[in-house]
């Protein structure tokens, strides 16, 4: 069934569609907002959290913009808003050791990296840490960004480069030789 | 072909492929021979692969149905105008001998109260009567209960919401 | 009994449905003056109540807080308070009805009014006045009312 067809049934009131409409973004939606508090238990009640919201103000979406800008947009919202509800009490869950086939000591560098990553993402300001996200894992577009972030294409590229920087300058051991 | 300070500032428009073609086939070919720019462009493919799958991995193993229980545990449970309207039911109308009154007079209140409230609109929080100036203005309406009304001084561009 | 609680509940609720007296009420109106700008990516702490609408509405980087005042007018008078660059505002309580205020807001430039409006703000309510320059942005004007 198409996306537009679920929707306007979702505005009809149908619930049973929305999980439908929603089904192709959940581990998307999830995935972003893990990026953004590093804790699998908030991640978890904020994407809920969105869905809600999608769910309670999706006749207010008008056919004309894209859907999933859409709802990115509450789900950056929302993170943005969850950050500034916590503000640096911010718990990043440790991991447990990611599975591997490449022996002890690829693992072990593998888990010393994810937590740099972690760490280095923690400190980044919030609006450049959704716009790397947005961009490096979920692949969005600069015009894209810019919708759900309601900013200008080059507040996305300065955000952008701004994270970046930081992030090599963090991270240079790690991305250095690599080829 | 492109000199290094100019391709090191197309990198990042380079892997994000934000480049018009020819300058992509331009970059990809200076990175080809050059190890600085080959080296910067090895970095940020690397971040872009480790952050990848630092947020994969640890985004990966959670069940998606849990998401769900939630989102239908709360989207079933009523919400807090619903609790008021049964509360307020149950104070009103406590004792059975007045079912029938009850429901005649609940559908009064319901065509002298409920309908009316139904069919207007609910009055904004800020209503802009009329306005006076001698530079051009726009008027918007923001996000929640605010109003925008934007001067525009002599020499000013467009600035406001896109 | 019952039927002395249920009269009871009745009158309670008719009294809740009527408006409170609203004799020479005084209404508490806030304003804060916001300088916007592109230079740094910083956002004064005391505006975390608006900062999303900020954010949200405009393309500037800079929000910054250069004053906040309340004034508590009873209708008929008037609050001023002197803004950057010469420029006064002036806000008049024309008359509060029903948690409603009606103000005549007007700004002034060296003494002679350059703009006027004339709004109803309920409690809650906000209204930005955008757009006077000063230094290298622009002067953004929240006038909220905080009811009576």
């Amino acid at each position: 069934m198409e996306e537009r067809e679920l929707i306007e049934r979702v505005q009809r009131g149908e619930k049973d569609a929305f999980q439908d409409l929603m089904a192709p973004y959940q581990r998307k939606i999830y995935s972003l907002l893990y990026g953004m508090v590093w804790n699998r238990e908030d991640a978890l009640e904020l994407t809920q959290e969105v869905f809600v919201k999608a769910y309670r103000s999706i006749r207010s979406f008008r056919m004309a913009s894209s859907f999933y800008t859409w709802v990115y947009r509450i789900a950056v919202n929302l993170a943005l808003d969850f950050r500034r509800r916590r503000g640096k009490h911010i718990e990043i869950q440790r991991e447990v050791d990611p599975p591997s086939n490449r022996g002890p000591d690829s693992s072990l560098l593998r888990k010393e990296l994810n937590e740099k990553i972690r760490m280095s993402m923690a400190t980044l300001p919030p609006h450049q840490r959704v716009a790397l996200l947005l961009r490096e894992v979920e692949g969005l577009t600069y015009k894209e960004i810019a919708k759900v972030m309601g900013c200008r294409l080059g507040t996305v590229m300065s955000r952008l480069h701004y994270a970046r920087e930081e992030m090599r300058r963090a991270l240079a051991p790690y991305l250095q030789g690599e080829d | 072909m492109p000199d290094c300070s100019r391709v090191a500032s197309l990198l990042e428009l380079y892997v994000d492929e934000a480049l018009p073609q020819d300058e992509m086939a331009a970059v990809k070919k200076h990175v080809r021979r050059c190890r600085r720019c080959h080296k910067e462009l090895t970095e940020l493919t690397a971040l872009r692969k480790h952050l990848r799958e630092t947020v994969e991995t640890g985004a990966a193993d959670v069940p998606l149905s849990r998401i769900w229980e939630g989102v239908a545990e709360r989207l079933d449970s009523p919400t807090i105008w619903e609790r008021i309207v049964w509360a307020g039911k149950s104070i009103v109308f406590p004792f059975r001998p007045l079912k029938v009154l009850a429901g005649v007079a609940a559908l009064v209140v319901l065509f002298l109260f409920i309908v009316p409230l139904v069919k207007s609109p609910p009055t904004p929080r800020v209503v802009v009567e009329s306005v006076e100036s001698e530079h051009p203005i726009m008027i918007f309406q923001g996000e929640g209960e605010i109003m925008v009304v934007w001067l525009f001084e002599k020499g000013e561009g467009k600035e406001g919401k896109e | 009994m019952k039927r002395l609680f249920f009269l009871g509940c009745l009158s309670m609720l008719l009294f809740l449905q009527c408006p409170p007296f609203a004799l020479g009420a005084e209404v508490g109106i806030g304003v804060r003056v916001i300088l916007a700008s592109h230079q740094g990516e910083t956002i004064d702490t005391r505006l975390q109540d608006i900062q999303a609408n900020l954010g949200n509405l405009f393309n500037y980087s800079s929000y910054q807080l250069l004053q906040e005042r309340s004034f508590l007018l009873t209708q008929g008078q008037s609050g001023q308070l002197p803004l950057a660059g010469n420029k006064d505002l002036l806000i008049k309580l024309l008359q509060e009805q029903g948690g409603t205020s009606e103000l005549a807001v007007e700004i002034l430039q060296s003494g002679k009014g350059i703009f006027k409006t004339t709004v109803k703000l309920k409690k809650g309510g906000t209204l930005l006045i955008g757009g006077p320059k000063h230094e290298e942005g622009v002067l953004i004007l929240a006038i909220s009312a905080q009811g009576s």
